[in-house]
Protein backbone atom coordinates (compact mmCIF):
# COMPACT_ATOMS: atom_id res chain seq x y z
CA UNK A 1 0.00 0.00 0.00
CA UNK A 2 3.16 2.48 0.87
CA UNK A 3 4.62 1.72 -2.51
CA UNK A 4 1.42 2.47 -4.29
CA UNK A 5 0.51 5.44 -2.29
CA UNK A 6 4.69 6.82 -2.92
CA UNK A 7 4.12 6.50 -6.71
CA UNK A 8 0.98 8.34 -6.34
CA UNK A 9 2.71 11.02 -4.60
CA UNK A 10 5.43 11.67 -6.15
CA UNK A 11 3.29 13.01 -8.63
CA UNK A 12 2.45 16.24 -6.26
CA UNK A 13 5.30 16.24 -3.67
CA UNK A 14 9.14 16.57 -3.68
CA UNK A 15 9.38 13.62 -1.39
CA UNK A 16 12.35 14.44 0.02
CA UNK A 17 13.56 11.98 2.34
CA UNK A 18 15.93 14.28 4.13
CA UNK A 19 11.93 15.76 4.61
CA UNK A 20 9.92 12.75 5.23
CA UNK A 21 8.71 11.30 8.96
CA UNK A 22 9.86 7.66 9.14
CA UNK A 23 7.66 6.41 12.13
CA UNK A 24 9.32 2.87 12.99
CA UNK A 25 11.79 3.22 10.15
CA UNK A 26 8.77 3.61 7.54
CA UNK A 27 8.72 6.54 5.26
CA UNK A 28 5.54 8.01 4.69
CA UNK A 29 4.25 8.89 1.07
CA UNK A 30 4.94 12.12 1.51
CA UNK A 31 7.22 14.79 2.66
CA UNK A 32 6.23 16.43 6.15
CA UNK A 33 4.69 19.42 5.56
CA UNK A 34 3.00 17.63 3.03
CA UNK A 35 1.53 15.15 5.70
CA UNK A 36 0.47 18.23 7.17
CA UNK A 37 -1.61 19.20 4.50
CA UNK A 38 -2.95 15.94 3.80
CA UNK A 39 -3.58 14.64 7.14
CA UNK A 40 -4.99 18.53 8.20
CA UNK A 41 -7.32 18.25 5.19
CA UNK A 42 -8.88 15.40 5.81
CA UNK A 43 -9.49 16.28 9.79
CA UNK A 44 -10.50 19.90 8.12
CA UNK A 45 -13.06 17.85 5.62
CA UNK A 46 -14.60 15.91 8.19
CA UNK A 47 -14.74 18.48 10.89
CA UNK A 48 -16.93 21.14 8.26
CA UNK A 49 -18.95 17.64 7.90
CA UNK A 50 -19.44 16.92 11.30
CA UNK A 51 -19.54 20.40 13.66
CA UNK A 52 -20.07 22.83 10.00
CA UNK A 53 -18.74 25.77 12.01
CA UNK A 54 -20.06 29.20 11.33
CA UNK A 55 -18.39 30.72 8.33
CA UNK A 56 -18.47 34.44 10.25
CA UNK A 57 -16.07 36.99 9.00
CA UNK A 58 -13.83 36.26 11.62
CA UNK A 59 -13.59 32.54 10.94
CA UNK A 60 -12.81 33.39 7.75
CA UNK A 61 -10.33 36.19 8.57
CA UNK A 62 -8.44 33.82 11.17
CA UNK A 63 -8.26 30.96 8.26
CA UNK A 64 -6.40 33.99 6.05
CA UNK A 65 -3.76 34.31 8.49
CA UNK A 66 -3.05 30.65 8.35
CA UNK A 67 -3.02 30.62 5.06
CA UNK A 68 -0.45 33.89 4.94
CA UNK A 69 1.26 32.21 7.29
CA UNK A 70 2.07 29.16 4.91
CA UNK A 71 4.54 32.20 3.34
CA UNK A 72 7.61 32.72 5.40
CA UNK A 73 8.18 29.22 6.04
CA UNK A 74 7.34 27.51 2.23
CA UNK A 75 9.53 29.99 0.64
CA UNK A 76 11.86 29.21 3.58
CA UNK A 77 12.61 32.66 4.47
CA UNK A 78 12.46 31.44 8.34
CA UNK A 79 14.68 28.87 9.23
CA UNK A 80 12.31 25.54 10.62
CA UNK A 81 12.58 21.73 11.32
CA UNK A 82 10.21 18.89 10.77
CA UNK A 83 7.51 20.08 13.49
CA UNK A 84 7.73 22.86 12.39
CA UNK A 85 7.09 21.90 8.41
CA UNK A 86 4.00 19.88 9.71
CA UNK A 87 2.17 22.34 11.53
CA UNK A 88 2.29 25.01 8.52
CA UNK A 89 1.23 21.96 6.27
CA UNK A 90 -1.55 21.54 8.89
CA UNK A 91 -2.68 25.14 9.14
CA UNK A 92 -2.44 25.71 5.73
CA UNK A 93 -4.69 22.65 5.04
CA UNK A 94 -7.65 23.84 7.49
CA UNK A 95 -7.26 27.55 5.39
CA UNK A 96 -7.62 26.19 1.84
CA UNK A 97 -10.19 23.52 2.59
CA UNK A 98 -12.29 26.29 4.96
CA UNK A 99 -12.04 28.39 1.47
CA UNK A 100 -13.16 25.94 -0.59
CA UNK A 101 -15.84 24.25 1.52
CA UNK A 102 -17.52 28.34 1.82
CA UNK A 103 -19.05 28.03 -2.18
CA UNK A 104 -20.33 24.99 -1.42
CA UNK A 105 -21.76 25.02 2.42
CA UNK A 106 -23.26 28.42 1.18
CA UNK A 107 -25.28 26.87 -1.96
CA UNK A 108 -26.36 23.68 -0.14
CA UNK A 109 -27.52 25.74 2.88
CA UNK A 110 -26.14 23.57 6.05
CA UNK A 111 -26.71 24.31 9.57
CA UNK A 112 -24.16 25.99 11.29
CA UNK A 113 -23.57 25.52 15.34
CA UNK A 114 -21.99 27.81 17.54
CA UNK A 115 -20.25 25.19 19.96
CA UNK A 116 -18.86 23.49 16.82
CA UNK A 117 -16.31 26.61 16.57
CA UNK A 118 -14.79 25.88 19.64
CA UNK A 119 -14.78 22.06 19.00
CA UNK A 120 -13.49 22.73 15.38
CA UNK A 121 -10.28 24.72 17.18
CA UNK A 122 -9.78 22.47 20.11
CA UNK A 123 -9.35 19.77 17.75
CA UNK A 124 -7.02 21.57 15.32
CA UNK A 125 -4.79 22.45 18.08
CA UNK A 126 -4.91 18.80 18.97
CA UNK A 127 -4.22 18.15 15.51
CA UNK A 128 -0.86 20.72 15.69
CA UNK A 129 -0.16 18.82 18.89
CA UNK A 130 -0.24 15.43 18.23
CA UNK A 131 0.31 14.64 14.66
CA UNK A 132 4.38 15.91 14.34
CA UNK A 133 4.60 14.24 17.84
CA UNK A 134 2.96 10.63 16.84
CA UNK A 135 5.04 10.90 14.01
CA UNK A 136 8.55 10.90 15.26
CA UNK A 137 7.47 8.80 18.08
CA UNK A 138 5.01 6.47 16.37
CA UNK A 139 6.16 3.11 15.01
CA UNK A 140 5.19 1.19 12.31
CA UNK A 141 1.51 1.22 13.07
CA UNK A 142 1.45 4.72 13.07
CA UNK A 143 3.01 4.45 9.85
CA UNK A 144 0.09 2.91 8.29
CA UNK A 145 -2.36 4.85 10.01
CA UNK A 146 -1.12 8.54 8.92
CA UNK A 147 -0.82 6.92 5.72
CA UNK A 148 -4.34 6.17 5.13
CA UNK A 149 -5.04 9.43 6.89
CA UNK A 150 -2.87 11.35 4.29
CA UNK A 151 -4.88 9.44 1.42
CA UNK A 152 -8.15 10.39 2.59
CA UNK A 153 -6.70 13.89 3.05
CA UNK A 154 -5.73 13.85 -0.47
CA UNK A 155 -9.14 12.55 -1.55
CA UNK A 156 -10.91 14.69 0.20
CA UNK A 157 -9.03 17.89 -1.23
CA UNK A 158 -9.38 16.49 -4.67
CA UNK A 159 -13.55 16.02 -4.01
CA UNK A 160 -13.67 19.86 -2.60
CA UNK A 161 -11.66 20.57 -6.15
CA UNK A 162 -13.78 19.38 -8.07
CA UNK A 163 -16.89 20.46 -6.74
CA UNK A 164 -15.71 24.25 -6.50
CA UNK A 165 -14.19 23.79 -10.52
CA UNK A 166 -18.11 22.23 -10.95
CA UNK A 167 -19.77 24.92 -8.92
CA UNK A 168 -17.79 27.57 -11.50
CA UNK A 169 -18.06 26.28 -14.55
CA UNK A 170 -22.28 26.15 -13.72
CA UNK A 171 -22.22 30.09 -12.19
CA UNK A 172 -19.84 30.70 -15.62
CA UNK A 173 -22.78 28.96 -17.83
CA UNK A 174 -25.71 30.79 -16.08
CA UNK A 175 -23.40 33.86 -16.42
CA UNK A 176 -23.23 32.84 -20.15
CA UNK A 177 -27.17 32.38 -20.92
CA UNK A 178 -28.29 35.12 -18.66
CA UNK A 179 -25.50 37.19 -21.20
CA UNK A 180 -27.14 35.69 -24.14
CA UNK A 181 -30.89 36.40 -23.10
CA UNK A 182 -29.87 40.25 -22.31
CA UNK A 183 -28.91 40.26 -25.83
CA UNK A 184 -31.82 39.03 -27.45
CA UNK A 185 -33.66 40.77 -25.38
CA UNK A 186 -32.02 44.12 -26.53
CA UNK B 1 -28.30 33.98 -2.94
CA UNK B 2 -26.99 37.13 -2.08
CA UNK B 3 -25.35 37.88 -5.47
CA UNK B 4 -22.40 40.01 -3.63
CA UNK B 5 -22.05 37.29 -1.04
CA UNK B 6 -21.83 34.16 -3.97
CA UNK B 7 -19.00 36.89 -5.29
CA UNK B 8 -17.12 36.63 -1.96
CA UNK B 9 -17.46 32.71 -1.63
CA UNK B 10 -16.15 32.25 -5.24
CA UNK B 11 -13.43 34.49 -4.37
CA UNK B 12 -12.55 32.84 -1.20
CA UNK B 13 -12.36 29.44 -3.32
CA UNK B 14 -10.65 31.00 -5.95
CA UNK B 15 -7.39 31.33 -2.91
CA UNK B 16 -7.80 28.04 -1.98
CA UNK B 17 -7.82 26.76 -4.85
CA UNK B 18 -4.65 29.16 -6.32
CA UNK B 19 -2.95 29.08 -2.94
CA UNK B 20 -3.33 24.92 -3.32
CA UNK B 21 -1.84 25.09 -6.73
CA UNK B 22 0.93 26.96 -5.85
CA UNK B 23 2.21 24.94 -2.84
CA UNK B 24 1.68 21.64 -5.11
CA UNK B 25 3.73 23.36 -7.61
CA UNK B 26 6.30 24.37 -5.13
CA UNK B 27 6.98 21.20 -3.28
CA UNK B 28 7.51 18.98 -6.51
CA UNK B 29 9.81 21.69 -8.37
CA UNK B 30 12.91 19.20 -9.40
CA UNK B 31 16.12 19.76 -11.65
CA UNK B 32 16.56 17.67 -14.70
CA UNK B 33 18.84 17.36 -17.40
CA UNK B 34 18.71 20.65 -17.55
CA UNK B 35 15.60 21.51 -15.01
CA UNK B 36 13.22 21.62 -18.15
CA UNK B 37 14.52 18.66 -19.72
CA UNK B 38 15.39 20.70 -22.83
CA UNK B 39 18.99 20.21 -23.00
CA UNK B 40 21.87 17.79 -22.26
CA UNK B 41 25.26 18.73 -20.73
CA UNK B 42 27.63 16.34 -21.89
CA UNK B 43 31.28 15.48 -22.89
CA UNK B 44 32.94 16.46 -26.26
CA UNK B 45 36.20 16.84 -28.15
CA UNK B 46 37.14 20.38 -29.36
CA UNK B 47 37.51 20.30 -32.74
CA UNK B 48 40.47 22.75 -32.90
CA UNK B 49 42.51 21.52 -29.92
CA UNK B 50 41.32 18.36 -29.31
CA UNK B 51 40.83 18.66 -25.54
CA UNK B 52 37.99 17.06 -23.75
CA UNK B 53 35.49 20.18 -22.90
CA UNK B 54 31.55 20.05 -21.95
CA UNK B 55 28.96 20.64 -24.41
CA UNK B 56 25.40 21.28 -24.32
CA UNK B 57 22.76 19.96 -26.85
CA UNK B 58 19.84 21.88 -27.23
CA UNK B 59 17.04 18.79 -27.66
CA UNK B 60 14.66 21.31 -29.36
CA UNK B 61 16.90 22.99 -31.25
CA UNK B 62 19.10 19.88 -32.37
CA UNK B 63 21.90 21.88 -32.16
CA UNK B 64 25.46 21.72 -29.71
CA UNK B 65 27.30 24.81 -28.08
CA UNK B 66 30.67 23.91 -25.98
CA UNK B 67 30.77 25.57 -22.82
CA UNK B 68 33.99 24.53 -21.04
CA UNK B 69 37.14 23.41 -21.91
CA UNK B 70 40.12 22.65 -19.75
CA UNK B 71 43.65 21.63 -20.79
CA UNK B 72 46.66 20.90 -18.96
CA UNK B 73 50.04 20.60 -19.13
CA UNK B 74 51.80 17.98 -16.48
CA UNK B 75 55.64 18.91 -15.07
CA UNK B 76 58.19 18.39 -17.33
CA UNK B 77 55.63 17.71 -20.59
CA UNK B 78 57.93 17.50 -23.86
CA UNK B 79 54.74 18.73 -25.75
CA UNK B 80 53.62 21.70 -27.87
CA UNK B 81 49.77 21.12 -27.22
CA UNK B 82 47.56 20.00 -24.74
CA UNK B 83 48.33 16.51 -24.32
CA UNK B 84 45.93 14.54 -21.63
CA UNK B 85 42.31 14.88 -22.74
CA UNK B 86 40.78 15.96 -18.92
CA UNK B 87 38.10 13.24 -17.43
CA UNK B 88 35.22 16.21 -16.73
CA UNK B 89 32.50 15.60 -15.02
CA UNK B 90 28.90 18.12 -14.97
CA UNK B 91 26.21 18.56 -13.60
CA UNK B 92 22.94 21.08 -13.97
CA UNK B 93 22.65 22.90 -10.50
CA UNK B 94 18.68 22.76 -9.45
CA UNK B 95 18.31 26.33 -10.58
CA UNK B 96 19.09 25.59 -14.51
CA UNK B 97 20.86 28.58 -14.54
CA UNK B 98 24.11 27.32 -13.75
CA UNK B 99 26.40 24.47 -14.74
CA UNK B 100 29.52 23.03 -12.23
CA UNK B 101 31.95 21.38 -13.97
CA UNK B 102 34.56 18.69 -11.98
CA UNK B 103 37.92 17.68 -12.44
CA UNK B 104 41.07 16.29 -10.69
CA UNK B 105 44.35 16.45 -12.59
CA UNK B 106 47.49 18.37 -12.09
CA UNK B 107 47.54 21.83 -10.09
CA UNK B 108 48.35 23.56 -7.45
CA UNK B 109 51.97 23.49 -5.20
CA UNK B 110 51.65 20.05 -4.49
CA UNK B 111 52.65 16.78 -6.32
CA UNK B 112 48.95 15.02 -5.53
CA UNK B 113 47.21 17.62 -7.91
CA UNK B 114 44.03 18.92 -7.37
CA UNK B 115 40.46 18.93 -7.51
CA UNK B 116 39.46 22.13 -9.99
CA UNK B 117 35.28 22.93 -9.36
CA UNK B 118 33.72 25.81 -11.97
CA UNK B 119 30.63 26.64 -11.74
CA UNK B 120 29.62 28.38 -15.05
CA UNK B 121 26.57 30.40 -15.72
CA UNK B 122 24.31 28.64 -18.21
CA UNK B 123 21.10 31.84 -18.26
CA UNK B 124 22.62 35.52 -18.15
CA UNK B 125 26.03 37.23 -17.77
CA UNK B 126 27.63 36.70 -14.29
CA UNK B 127 31.43 35.73 -13.79
CA UNK B 128 32.59 31.96 -13.90
CA UNK B 129 33.63 30.78 -10.79
CA UNK B 130 36.60 28.30 -10.25
CA UNK B 131 38.26 26.79 -7.15
CA UNK B 132 41.11 25.00 -7.09
CA UNK B 133 41.58 22.60 -4.03
CA UNK B 134 44.97 20.92 -3.12
CA UNK B 135 44.24 16.96 -2.78
CA UNK B 136 45.19 16.32 0.68
CA UNK B 137 46.97 12.82 -0.32
CA UNK B 138 47.32 10.64 -3.66
CA UNK B 139 44.48 8.90 -2.78
CA UNK B 140 42.09 12.01 -2.71
CA UNK B 141 41.74 12.38 -6.36
CA UNK B 142 41.11 8.68 -6.82
CA UNK B 143 38.30 8.60 -4.39
CA UNK B 144 36.84 11.84 -5.85
CA UNK B 145 36.37 9.89 -9.84
CA UNK B 146 35.80 7.04 -8.15
CA UNK B 147 32.02 8.67 -6.62
CA UNK B 148 29.07 9.94 -9.19
CA UNK B 149 29.33 13.75 -8.91
CA UNK B 150 27.20 14.29 -5.85
CA UNK B 151 25.58 17.88 -5.92
CA UNK B 152 22.55 18.46 -3.39
CA UNK B 153 21.24 21.89 -3.94
CA UNK B 154 23.78 24.27 -4.70
CA UNK B 155 26.21 22.22 -2.32
CA UNK B 156 28.62 19.42 -3.86
CA UNK B 157 30.02 16.66 -1.66
CA UNK B 158 32.99 14.83 -2.07
CA UNK B 159 35.22 11.97 -0.26
CA UNK B 160 38.43 12.85 0.73
CA UNK B 161 38.93 9.54 2.36
CA UNK B 162 37.28 6.19 3.10
CA UNK B 163 35.79 8.19 5.76
CA UNK B 164 36.22 11.86 4.72
CA UNK B 165 33.57 13.91 3.43
CA UNK B 166 33.98 17.85 2.31
CA UNK B 167 30.98 20.00 1.16
CA UNK B 168 31.63 22.66 -0.83
CA UNK B 169 28.89 25.50 -0.78
CA UNK B 170 28.92 26.63 -4.64
CA UNK B 171 27.93 30.14 -3.94
CA UNK B 172 30.70 30.99 -1.84
CA UNK B 173 33.24 28.21 -1.93
CA UNK B 174 32.93 27.51 1.64
CA UNK B 175 34.51 24.23 2.28
CA UNK B 176 33.45 22.17 5.27
CA UNK B 177 34.89 18.95 6.11
CA UNK B 178 33.60 16.04 8.07
CA UNK B 179 35.02 12.63 9.28
CA UNK B 180 32.81 9.89 10.13
CA UNK B 181 33.91 8.77 13.53
CA UNK B 182 31.83 6.32 14.05
CA UNK B 183 31.53 5.00 10.87
CA UNK B 184 32.19 0.79 10.76
CA UNK B 185 33.26 0.59 7.61
CA UNK B 186 33.96 2.33 4.15
CA UNK B 187 31.43 4.79 3.10
CA UNK B 188 30.37 6.04 -0.15
CA UNK B 189 28.03 8.77 -1.19
CA UNK B 190 25.46 9.16 -4.01
CA UNK B 191 23.39 11.95 -5.20
CA UNK B 192 19.47 12.15 -4.78
CA UNK B 193 18.09 11.54 -8.16
CA UNK B 194 16.26 14.41 -7.84
CA UNK B 195 19.76 16.76 -6.86
CA UNK B 196 18.27 17.49 -3.41
CA UNK B 197 20.29 15.59 -1.41
CA UNK B 198 22.61 12.27 -0.67
CA UNK B 199 22.74 8.93 0.30
CA UNK B 200 25.32 6.94 1.50
CA UNK B 201 26.29 3.75 1.40
CA UNK B 202 28.72 2.01 4.43
CA UNK B 203 30.11 -1.05 4.06
CA UNK B 204 30.34 -2.53 7.98
CA UNK B 205 32.61 -5.14 8.07
CA UNK B 206 32.07 -5.24 12.16
CA UNK B 207 30.63 -6.77 14.17
CA UNK B 208 29.29 -8.00 10.88
CA UNK B 209 29.65 -8.17 7.40
CA UNK B 210 26.87 -5.99 5.99
CA UNK B 211 25.90 -2.47 4.21
CA UNK B 212 23.34 -0.03 5.68
CA UNK B 213 22.01 2.65 3.03
CA UNK B 214 20.79 5.49 4.50
CA UNK B 215 20.13 9.20 3.76
CA UNK B 216 22.56 11.56 4.87
CA UNK B 217 21.43 15.19 6.06
CA UNK B 218 23.25 17.55 3.77
CA UNK B 219 23.58 20.57 6.68
CA UNK B 220 24.89 18.35 9.33
CA UNK B 221 26.02 15.33 8.01
CA UNK B 222 23.96 13.22 10.34
CA UNK B 223 23.03 9.82 8.53
CA UNK B 224 19.26 8.04 8.93
CA UNK B 225 19.64 4.05 7.98
CA UNK B 226 16.99 3.53 5.71
CA UNK B 227 17.74 0.04 4.93
CA UNK B 228 20.16 -2.71 5.86
CA UNK B 229 21.57 -5.39 3.28
CA UNK B 230 23.35 -8.47 3.44
CA UNK B 231 25.03 -8.09 -0.16
CA UNK B 232 28.78 -8.24 -0.26
CA UNK B 233 29.53 -5.34 -2.99
CA UNK B 234 32.51 -5.71 -5.35
CA UNK B 235 34.40 -2.73 -7.08
CA UNK B 236 32.04 -4.06 -10.35
CA UNK B 237 28.58 -3.53 -8.77
CA UNK B 238 26.44 -1.28 -10.04
CA UNK B 239 23.91 0.33 -7.77
CA UNK B 240 20.23 1.76 -8.39
CA UNK B 241 18.11 3.84 -5.84
CA UNK B 242 14.62 5.67 -6.19
CA UNK B 243 14.33 9.43 -4.73
CA UNK B 244 13.32 8.19 -1.67
CA UNK B 245 15.83 5.68 -0.78
CA UNK B 246 13.15 3.09 -0.47
CA UNK B 247 14.07 0.72 -3.21
CA UNK B 248 17.87 -0.31 -3.84
CA UNK B 249 18.79 -2.57 -6.40
CA UNK B 250 22.77 -4.15 -6.73
CA UNK B 251 23.68 -5.23 -10.15
CA UNK B 252 26.31 -7.20 -11.03
CA UNK B 253 28.04 -9.53 -13.83
CA UNK B 254 29.90 -12.49 -13.20
CA UNK B 255 30.86 -15.01 -16.01
CA UNK B 256 28.05 -13.80 -18.24
CA UNK B 257 25.17 -13.83 -16.10
CA UNK B 258 23.83 -10.58 -14.79
CA UNK B 259 22.54 -11.27 -10.86
CA UNK B 260 20.11 -8.77 -10.15
CA UNK B 261 19.24 -8.08 -6.13
CA UNK B 262 16.05 -5.81 -5.78
CA UNK B 263 16.15 -4.62 -1.63
CA UNK B 264 12.84 -2.56 0.16
CA UNK B 265 12.79 -2.33 3.78
CA UNK B 266 15.98 -4.27 4.68
CA UNK B 267 13.99 -7.49 2.45
CA UNK B 268 15.03 -8.96 -0.61
CA UNK B 269 11.88 -8.15 -2.51
CA UNK B 270 12.99 -9.65 -5.59
CA UNK B 271 16.28 -11.33 -7.97
CA UNK B 272 16.78 -12.67 -10.73
CA UNK B 273 19.91 -13.82 -13.08
CA UNK B 274 19.82 -12.64 -16.65
CA UNK B 275 22.00 -15.17 -19.61
CA UNK B 276 23.35 -12.39 -21.65
CA UNK B 277 25.17 -14.99 -23.67
CA UNK B 278 28.26 -13.33 -22.74
CA UNK B 279 31.38 -14.58 -21.10
CA UNK B 280 32.79 -11.17 -20.84
CA UNK B 281 29.75 -8.59 -20.17
CA UNK B 282 30.35 -5.72 -17.68
CA UNK B 283 27.90 -3.16 -16.78
CA UNK B 284 28.77 0.66 -16.34
CA UNK B 285 26.01 2.86 -14.04
CA UNK B 286 22.81 1.78 -12.95
CA UNK B 287 19.56 3.75 -12.50
CA UNK B 288 15.92 2.51 -11.73
CA UNK B 289 13.03 3.40 -13.95
CA UNK B 290 10.49 6.13 -13.56
CA UNK B 291 7.95 3.79 -12.83
CA UNK B 292 10.37 1.42 -10.61
CA UNK B 293 9.75 -1.46 -11.92
CA UNK B 294 13.25 -2.09 -13.88
CA UNK B 295 16.68 -1.31 -13.79
CA UNK B 296 18.35 0.45 -16.92
CA UNK B 297 21.95 -0.13 -16.91
CA UNK B 298 25.13 0.73 -19.64
CA UNK B 299 27.05 -2.42 -20.52
CA UNK B 300 29.96 -3.42 -22.49
CA UNK B 301 30.12 -6.96 -24.03
CA UNK B 302 32.87 -8.75 -25.54
CA UNK B 303 32.43 -9.88 -29.15
CA UNK B 304 35.79 -12.60 -29.25
CA UNK B 305 38.94 -11.31 -28.23
CA UNK B 306 39.57 -8.13 -30.02
CA UNK B 307 36.26 -6.13 -30.17
CA UNK B 308 33.36 -4.82 -27.98
CA UNK B 309 29.76 -3.74 -28.32
CA UNK B 310 28.32 -1.39 -26.22
CA UNK B 311 25.12 -0.57 -25.15
CA UNK B 312 21.97 0.09 -22.65
CA UNK B 313 20.13 -2.93 -21.04
CA UNK B 314 16.73 -2.81 -19.06
CA UNK B 315 16.24 -5.64 -16.60
CA UNK B 316 12.27 -5.68 -15.61
CA UNK B 317 11.66 -6.81 -12.28
CA UNK B 318 10.12 -9.82 -13.16
CA UNK B 319 10.76 -12.60 -15.14
CA UNK B 320 10.41 -10.83 -18.11
CA UNK B 321 12.87 -10.67 -21.00
CA UNK B 322 15.57 -7.73 -20.61
CA UNK B 323 15.61 -5.59 -22.96
CA UNK B 324 18.59 -3.95 -24.92
CA UNK B 325 19.98 -1.92 -27.29
CA UNK B 326 23.71 -1.69 -28.88
CA UNK B 327 24.80 1.62 -29.99
CA UNK B 328 28.47 0.32 -31.06
CA UNK B 329 28.53 -2.55 -32.48
CA UNK B 330 32.91 -3.31 -33.24
CA UNK B 331 34.66 -1.10 -30.67
CA UNK B 332 38.34 -2.29 -30.20
CA UNK B 333 38.72 -4.03 -27.08
CA UNK B 334 39.56 -2.03 -24.11
CA UNK B 335 39.01 -4.26 -21.41
CA UNK B 336 36.07 -4.41 -19.25
CA UNK B 337 36.44 -1.69 -17.22
CA UNK B 338 36.26 0.80 -20.03
CA UNK B 339 32.50 0.59 -19.41
CA UNK B 340 33.11 2.88 -16.49
CA UNK B 341 33.48 5.40 -19.22
CA UNK B 342 30.25 4.96 -20.87
CA UNK B 343 27.27 5.85 -18.21
CA UNK B 344 23.73 7.17 -18.58
CA UNK B 345 21.74 9.90 -17.18
CA UNK B 346 18.34 9.29 -16.76
CA UNK B 347 15.78 12.58 -17.92
CA UNK B 348 13.75 13.78 -14.90
CA UNK B 349 10.38 13.11 -16.41
CA UNK B 350 12.12 9.54 -16.76
CA UNK B 351 11.39 8.86 -20.41
CA UNK B 352 14.58 10.18 -22.12
CA UNK B 353 18.13 8.32 -21.33
CA UNK B 354 21.49 10.10 -22.97
CA UNK B 355 24.56 8.35 -22.92
CA UNK B 356 27.87 9.87 -24.51
CA UNK B 357 30.99 8.02 -25.87
CA UNK B 358 33.60 10.51 -25.98
CA UNK B 359 35.71 8.87 -23.61
CA UNK B 360 35.54 5.62 -25.48
CA UNK B 361 36.90 7.86 -28.21
CA UNK B 362 39.38 9.31 -26.19
CA UNK B 363 41.63 6.75 -25.78
CA UNK B 364 44.79 4.84 -27.65
CA UNK B 365 42.37 2.39 -29.49
CA UNK B 366 39.31 4.98 -29.81
CA UNK B 367 36.16 3.88 -31.11
CA UNK B 368 35.32 4.67 -35.11
CA UNK B 369 34.67 8.28 -35.52
CA UNK B 370 30.99 7.41 -36.65
CA UNK B 371 30.70 5.98 -33.46
CA UNK B 372 31.29 8.93 -31.17
CA UNK B 373 28.33 10.19 -30.35
CA UNK B 374 25.53 11.31 -27.68
CA UNK B 375 22.92 8.78 -27.65
CA UNK B 376 19.50 9.87 -26.36
CA UNK B 377 17.16 7.00 -25.81
CA UNK B 378 13.60 7.77 -25.93
CA UNK B 379 11.79 5.22 -23.60
CA UNK B 380 8.54 6.02 -23.80
CA UNK B 381 8.66 5.31 -27.62
CA UNK B 382 7.87 1.37 -27.62
CA UNK B 383 10.94 0.96 -30.49
CA UNK B 384 13.33 2.99 -27.96
CA UNK B 385 14.03 5.57 -30.89
CA UNK B 386 17.39 6.61 -30.87
CA UNK B 387 18.57 10.25 -31.59
CA UNK B 388 22.24 9.86 -32.40
CA UNK B 389 24.09 13.42 -32.04
CA UNK B 390 27.04 13.02 -33.29
CA UNK B 391 30.69 13.95 -31.94
CA UNK B 392 33.18 15.32 -34.23
CA UNK B 393 36.50 13.85 -33.18
CA UNK B 394 39.56 16.30 -33.85
CA UNK B 395 41.56 15.86 -36.56
CA UNK B 396 44.08 14.49 -34.77
CA UNK B 397 42.67 11.83 -33.57
CA UNK B 398 40.78 11.20 -37.07
CA UNK B 399 43.79 11.00 -38.53
CA UNK B 400 45.11 7.98 -36.24
CA UNK B 401 41.92 6.39 -36.51
CA UNK B 402 42.74 6.29 -40.18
Amino acid sequence: MIEALSHLFAAVCGQNPGHTWAPGGMLLPCCQRCTGLYVGAGIAALLHLGLRPKMTSLFLRIHGAFLLFMAPFGFHWVAHGPAMRTITGVLFAFAVVTFLWVPLASRFTFHVSKPGVWRYFLILAATLLLLPLAASLGGTFVGYGLSLLIAWGALALAALVIADVGLGLLAALRWLCRLISLRVLA
Amino acid sequence: MNMTKEKRNAALASVGLLALSIYVMACNSSPSFSPDDTKVLYPAFDPVTGVIGMSVYDREAGSSEMLFLLAGYDHGSQTNTPPCPALLRGQWLPSGKDVVIAYVGPGGNNKEGAITLSVIPWAGRKPVKTLLSECDTEKAGEFFMTSPLCVAGERLFYRGGPNQLFRIDLRTFTRTEHEFEDAQGDMAIYPAPDGRGVFYLEQQTDPKEQTVFGWLDPETFSRTALMTTTNRLRDETSIAYDRQGRTLAYLEADDGIANLTVWRDSQVAFSRSVDTQSEKLAFGNAILTASGKSVLATFARANGTNATSYGLMEIPFSDAPAREVTFIQEAPANGEDSVGYFQAALSHDGKTVAIASTYLGAGDKGIKPEDCALFLVELSNPDWMVTKVPIPMPARKLAESQ
